[in-house]
């Protein structure tokens, strides 16, 4: 009698202590937290956007614009003895990979279906659903079910002429009449949740552009030691000498060309949600 | 004076009540007795409560033992630490779990209860890749992990995990890589298309399923500037190779690109 009086005590000390005088949840993860809650699909796109711009002033300002006044660009750019940057597909390889340092299950990767690298190319689910994207330019949204993961594909476009001759050119290319403003390939973005709240967005920008800065800063630390290396302040390639934008200069220019837009589409998300 | 318990020439257990109802002599000489006697004295509510209880308390107590021995680890750790990682702290790669741990069990309950999708992590977090890069980070990687949580690799990854270091570097094993090395067929079984000046070539190993081989001449992160070999003859031979994947010891010689937390052996 008197140990059940004492299991049902300490059965309740228990619930007591788990449910009623107990303290905030912890937040679950791979749910969205209090407040606006973004589909997954919607955040992908902002994030997609910030990259395609970082991606844009790279290729052109950077890589574009730095050949003409000297500056090389290599696939084999991470050779100590090679003195190059990396090329626009490498550069965004290079981001995917500072991303990986942080602590986000946001990943994102490149890819094609006639890529230079074979590793590159698009198989199974990926492979369908960049046949629709050929098709119809549009990206497409698909769940990985096995992983909870929510997978986002966005057009990858021919947006310089270098794309289409360096691509036609390459030996190890599997095409050789690839058209400017063609799609060339794909980013697949992955992240293991339906929907985030507004702040968990802001997060994965912050942690999207911080991977970009990273993978510029870390080109930087490589220019800085060339035999000859170029001057690294305010001024960008287009002014016509051989100098490179700091890593300050370089994020400042993807924070004016994306941030207008990454803000008014934060508002139409907050504003659908209520 | 008490009375011997096992005094006499007849067994004192055998006009002992074994239904735990007896007073005297005889119950005292039932429960001092039974382990003696198998399950068969454990018959009675009390009896089997009472070995319950002391179950329970030895559990307790060991449980009390270990949790308050310090950050020793030697307790928890489930086993030897890897090469080189012997100086290590528990707390180096085991981060403690998000909340307290009231919360932490709050959380666990309802997840029991359905309350919740997901298990929440108790006491630590689990070792992920981050904390294994905090000190082994390369610049160059062949086989960078993340690449492998792309979907295209989805059933790769049921093969082997290659999206997680401790695939290989299984920590708590007192091995440098927890396997043989012969897991590249599961991405490479069509090198045979692969046409290298090398003896013998790719297609030939690959028809020979010689997956023992490959490290022979390559290095699976590429962090190190030898160049591979041409011919199987010039490359190390599968035990050293195997003792390189046991101890760590030395095989590929200079590192390309030590990362700073990490010893240069």
């Amino acid at each position: 009698m008197f140990l059940r009086a004492l299991t049902l005590l300490g059965l309740s000390a228990l619930c007591i202590y788990l449910f009623v005088t107990a303290p905030p949840p912890l937040p679950e993860e791979g749910k969205a937290g209090a407040g606006t809650t973004i589909p997954m699909e919607q955040a992908f796109a902002v994030l997609a956007a910030e990259n395609d711009e970082a991606r844009r002033l790279w290729t052109q300002e950077i890589v574009g614009a730095g050949k003409k006044v000297g500056l090389s660009f290599d696939e084999d750019w991470e050779r100590e003895e090679v003195e190059a940057g990396p090329l626009p597909a490498l550069f965004l390889k290079e981001t995917a990979r500072q991303m990986q340092r942080m602590s986000t299950d946001l990943t994102f990767f490149l890819g094609s279906d006639a890529p230079i690298k074979e590793a590159n190319r698009f198989e199974g689910q990926q492979a369908l659903e960049f046949a629709e994207i050929r098709a119809t330019g549009e990206p497409q949204f698909f769940e990985d079910t096995e992983h909870q993961d929510q997978v986002a594909m966005f057009p990858d476009v021919a947006s310089a002429a270098a794309c289409v001759s360096c691509h036609n050119d390459h030996v190890d290319s599997p095409r050789d009449d690839w058209t400017l403003h063609e799609v060339m390939g794909a980013t697949t973005w992955t992240y293991p949740a339906k929907a985030v709240s507004l702040e968990e967005l802001l997060q994965l920008t912050e942690i999207y552009r911080a991977s970009t800065r990273g993978a510029y800063e870390r080109y930087l630390e490589m220019a800085a030691s060339f035999e000859d290396p170029p001057v690294i302040g305010d001024q960008w390639p287009r002014d016509g000498e051989r100098v490179l934008p700091s890593a300050d200069a370089f994020m400042e220019a993807v924070d004016r060309a994306v941030s207008s837009a990454t803000v008014l589409k934060l508002f139409d998300l907050a504003r659908a949600d209520r | 004076m008490d009375q011997p318990l096992n005094s006499g020439s007849s067994d004192p257990l055998a006009s002992a009540p074994l239904n735990g109802a007896g007073e005297g002599v005889g119950e005292r000489v039932c429960r001092s007795q039974a382990p003696a006697r198998g399950l068969e004295g454990w018959s009675s509510r009390k009896d089997r409560r009472k070995v319950g209880y002391r179950i329970g308390a030895v559990f307790g107590a060991v449980f009390l033992v270990v949790f308050s021995w310090g950050d020793d680890g030697q307790v928890l750790a489930k086993g030897p630490a890897n090469p080189g990682h012997e100086a290590l702290e528990c707390a180096d790669c085991h981060d403690p779990a998000e909340g307290t741990v009231r919360q932490q069990v709050q959380a666990a309950v309802a997840f029991g209860l359905g309350l919740r999708e997901t298990p929440p992590a108790v006491g630590r977090l689990p070792v992920s890749n981050r904390v294994c890069m905090d000190c082994h980070e390369r610049k160059a990687d062949l086989h960078p992990t993340h690449e492998f949580t792309e979907p295209k690799y989805f059933e790769e990854r049921k093969e082997i995990a290659a999206d997680q270091c401790i695939t290989c570097h299984k920590e708590h094993s007192g091995r440098h890589v927890a396997n043989t090395g012969q897991f590249c067929s599961t991405c490479h079984s069509d090198l045979g298309a692969i046409d290298k000046p090398i003896q013998p070539t790719h297609p030939e190993l690959v028809a020979g399923e010689r997956w023992d081989t490959c490290m022979r001449c390559h290095d699976y992160h590429g962090n190190h500037v030898r160049e591979a070999p041409r011919t199987l003859g010039e490359a190390f031979d599968g035990r050293t190779v195997l003792r390189h994947l046991d101890s760590g010891a030395p095989l590929y010689g200079e590192k390309r690109e030590p990362a700073s937390g990490e010893r240069t052996r």
